[in-house]
């Protein structure tokens, strides 16, 4: 079997319309960063959002592309989903950020695509990191 | 006129002849020059009339053959001779005049006789000098008219001539200069061409300087209205710039000096408002930056805390890192050499213990280095996480002092923005009124413009008219006078017509009436006769006792007795007081009535110089005896005949 070398999504306009579209994806626009947020949000609303991909899947990142943090983040996520011994399986890493990813990007495109008040889901998520956050201290 | 003397030179056979006449007075007048006929009488005659007139009236066929000089004179100086004839006269004043004309002849190549234009030349005595005068010719014709020779020196033998109808015109022409009508006929002549001239010229002239007044008056009156205008526009120029000087003294004193200042704040306030809008954005971008990194490890933030947890204990566990590595173990495994030294068996086993470690050992490498790697970032992120809320919150104290300046700057912005709203509406006002006022300054200078240049143009066109209306003027006064000089040519005009009719009546009546008197008087049966008239044409007519026209049943000697008298009266009525030289007076009148018009002859001729050049017939001793006592100087013509011709003596008796 092939080695993987990238991460996939089902539909690449919806990075396309994200990164043109946003406020939030302006400056920081990398298909990466929106990977990682999106497969964060996808995780934090739980497992019922992780969404399998579909057959024709699409090359989103190139594994190399993603910084060193990104893929610890990746395998903390596939450690939380599935226990320590995952990280023996490199795919099944991936293939759980993919699924979390692609229920989040849906979020995102709801929130920053479907309501166009600026600034508002940036609010929402900053109350909600902010909530974390207090849980944090 | 008296003649004193004629001196003849080579005049044709007179080669050389002076004689004195009769000075006339009381007593004596007559000068008596006799000579048979062929003799000379003629040529004398001749001679008198060529030095006045320059030609000679009465010639024979055989004197027309023969040339004016004396042919022996010509041959005797080698065919180069002059005739002269010399005429010493005194005028009224008892002055000289001396009237001389002489001319050359010679002989061509071929011997034939030629001659030079004569010469006349005239010596009067002027203020007691005698001076040459410079045109004889003109001063004669005043002093002897030609026109009127025929009556002064005439040929008895033609008298009859007068009673033709070829003679009346040059009797009435001969009547006009005797009268001196010819000189009214000038002046009628003169004024009829002057009249003609005045009026062509006055039609060049026709006036309009009444047109040009009128122009003038039409355009003073505008050049008049223009300053009006002109006044006006000034007025209201001045007046339009202290308007101007006041609003420009309110926008000093208003407020709105301010404007500029307040406009640079606007500016300044929109400069820095916008510098914090920007700042709040790139504060805004800056923590969506980090917001793109944070939030995915706060959101899985149970994840990293899970991981974070396994690590420590893993650590905790002396799992993390391995104690032994599988590198070693394999090693031992090919030494067949446990750790602690002794030779590995199969037999006891512990081969396949230290095979079964190095699988174990060989899974827990590799997970702990995959944690041992993911480590460092967990424990950051962590960390991070953290943090989050302090970011958050210097982010939101930055972001709401960035706004509140904001804020600050944008209210002070919208103050200034109303009081510059405020102030532009002033100002606005002013700039309006200011515009307004600019404007018609402008419309107003614009028209003074026009003004200046209708009122040079009307003073220009009103100069140029005055000039003209000058011209008319003077045309006017020009064609006034030339009208007056026409009405007073025409005037004199009439006046002379009216002189001349009037003249040529009473002429006419006066020769009449002395021709009839002088007839009568001279004629030996006035009985016979009852009148004698002469008509407008100066034609005469006798009329017999019995009323019947007796003109052309006159004998010679009563003709000559009529004609006579006729030309005794002309000559009376002349003016000019001329000798009377006559050739053959009596030639054709009978013995007896020569006797009875000799006897009357002084008496008729009173006063009157008078040289008769007389036949013998003529001159008889009865004649002589009647006429004796009133000739002063008697003559007697005496021809000598040579083979190339013959000289003329005249001798005193």
């Amino acid at each position: 079997m092939k080695k993987r070398d990238r991460v996939f999504c089902d539909n690449l306009k919806d990075y396309k319309i994200l990164k043109e579209e946003t406020e939030l994806f302006k400056r920081e626009n990398t298909n990466s960063s929106i990977f990682i947020i999106a497969m964060a949000l996808g995780f934090k609303e739980g497992k019922i959002h992780k969404t399998p991909l579909k057959k024709g899947k699409e090359g989103v990142v190139r594994l190399t592309y993603f910084k060193e943090e990104h893929l610890s983040m990746i395998k903390a996520v596939a450690i939380m989903d599935s226990g320590l011994d995952v990280l023996f399986d490199e795919d099944k890493v991936y293939s759980i950020a993919e699924e979390y990813a692609n229920g989040g990007i849906k979020m995102l495109k709801r929130e920053l695509i479907a309501n166009k008040e600026p600034g508002s889901y940036i609010k929402k998520l900053c109350t909600e990191l902010l909530d974390i956050s207090r849980k944090i201290a | 006129m008296i003649i004193e003397s004629i001196k003849l030179t080579n005049f044709r056979q007179y080669q050389d002849v002076d004689i004195m006449f009769t000075k006339p007075d009381k007593n004596k007048s007559f000068t008596i020059i006799q000579a048979p006929n062929g003799v000379g009488k003629s040529n004398f005659f001749n001679a008198i009339i060529w030095c006045l007139y320059d030609k000679e009236i009465y010639l024979t066929k055989e004197d027309k053959r023969l040339p004016l000089i004396n042919t022996i004179a010509l041959k005797e100086n080698d065919g180069n001779s002059e005739v002269k004839v010399e005429i010493k006269m005194r005028d009224e004043k008892d002055r000289p005049v001396f009237i001389s004309r002489e001319q050359n002849f010679y002989y061509d190549q071929e011997r034939k006789i030629k001659k030079a234009p004569s010469k006349l030349k005239m010596v009067r005595e002027i203020n007691k000098n005698m001076i040459v005068v410079s045109e004889p010719e003109y001063i004669l014709s005043q002093l002897m008219p030609e026109t009127i020779k025929e009556y002064f020196f005439f040929d008895g033998e033609r008298l009859d001539n007068y009673f033709k109808k070829e003679g009346a015109e040059s009797i009435k022409n001969a009547v006009f200069k005797i009268s001196q009508i010819d000189l009214l006929d000038k002046i009628i002549i003169h004024l009829s061409e002057k009249r003609q001239s005045f009026v062509r010229e006055n039609k060049n002239l026709t006036p309009v300087a009444d047109k040009i007044r009128q122009e003038i008056e039409s355009a003073s009156k505008a050049l008049e209205t223009s300053k009006q205008d002109l006044d006006e526009k000034n007025r209201f120029l001045v007046e339009g710039k202290k308007n101007i000087k006041e609003i420009l003294e309110k926008i000093r004193k208003n407020p709105i000096k301010n404007a500029k200042d307040l406009k640079e704040q606007r500016i300044n306030l929109e400069e820095e408002v916008k510098e914090y809008e920007d700042k709040i954005k790139e504060l805004e971008l800056d923590f969506e930056e980090s917001l793109v990194n944070l939030a995915p490890k706060i959101l899985i933030h149970n994840a990293i805390e899970n991981t974070k947890e396994i690590i420590e204990e893993k650590e905790k566990r002396k799992e993390i890192p391995p104690g032994i590595t599988d590198k070693y173990i394999r090693k031992l495994l090919e030494k067949k050499e446990c750790i602690c030294g002794r030779i590995l068996s199969n037999k006891d086993g512990s081969e396949d213990n230290l095979k079964e470690l190095l699988n174990r050992y060989k899974n827990l490498s590799d997970l702990g280095s995959i944690l041992l790697n993911i480590k460092t970032d967990i424990e950051i992120i962590f960390r991070e996480n953290s943090k989050f809320k302090e970011t958050y919150l210097n982010y939101e104290k930055t972001l709401r002092e960035l706004e509140k300046k904001r804020e600050e700057k944008s209210k002070l912005l919208k103050k200034t923005i109303e009081k510059l709203s405020l102030s532009d509406e002033s100002f606005a006002k002013y700039e309006g009124d200011l515009e307004s006022f600019n404007t018609e300054i402008e419309n107003i200078n614009m028209k003074i413009g026009e003004l200046k240049a209708s009122i040079v143009n009307s003073e220009q066109f009103i100069k140029s008219r005055n000039e003209a209306l000058d011209d008319e003027l003077k045309k006017e006064k020009k064609f006034n006078l030339l009208r007056r000089k026409r009405d007073l040519c025409a005037q004199t005009l009439e006046i002379a017509e009216r002189m001349k009719k009037e003249i040529m009546e009473e002429t006419k009546e006066e020769i009449e009436k002395r021709t009839k008197e002088q007839f009568f008087q001279l004629i030996w049966n006035p009985s016979a006769f009852k009148d004698v008239k002469i008509d407008e044409d100066y034609t005469l007519s006798v009329i017999h006792a019995s009323g019947l026209e007796a003109l052309g049943s006159l004998s010679a000697g009563q003709r000559q007795v009529l004609a006579l008298s006729f030309i005794s009266a002309i000559n009376g009525v002349s003016g000019f007081n001329l000798p009377i030289i006559v050739d053959t007076p009596l030639g054709r009148i009978s013995k007896d009535t020569r006797s009875n018009i000799a006897q009357k002859l002084p008496n008729f001729l009173k006063n009157k110089q008078v040289v008769m050049l007389v036949t013998d017939e003529e001159y008889t001793t009865d004649v002589r005896k009647k006429l004796g006592s009133y000739v002063g100087k008697e003559y007697e013509i005496k021809l000598k005949e040579f083979k190339n011709g013959g000289i003329a003596k005249i001798i005193e008796k």
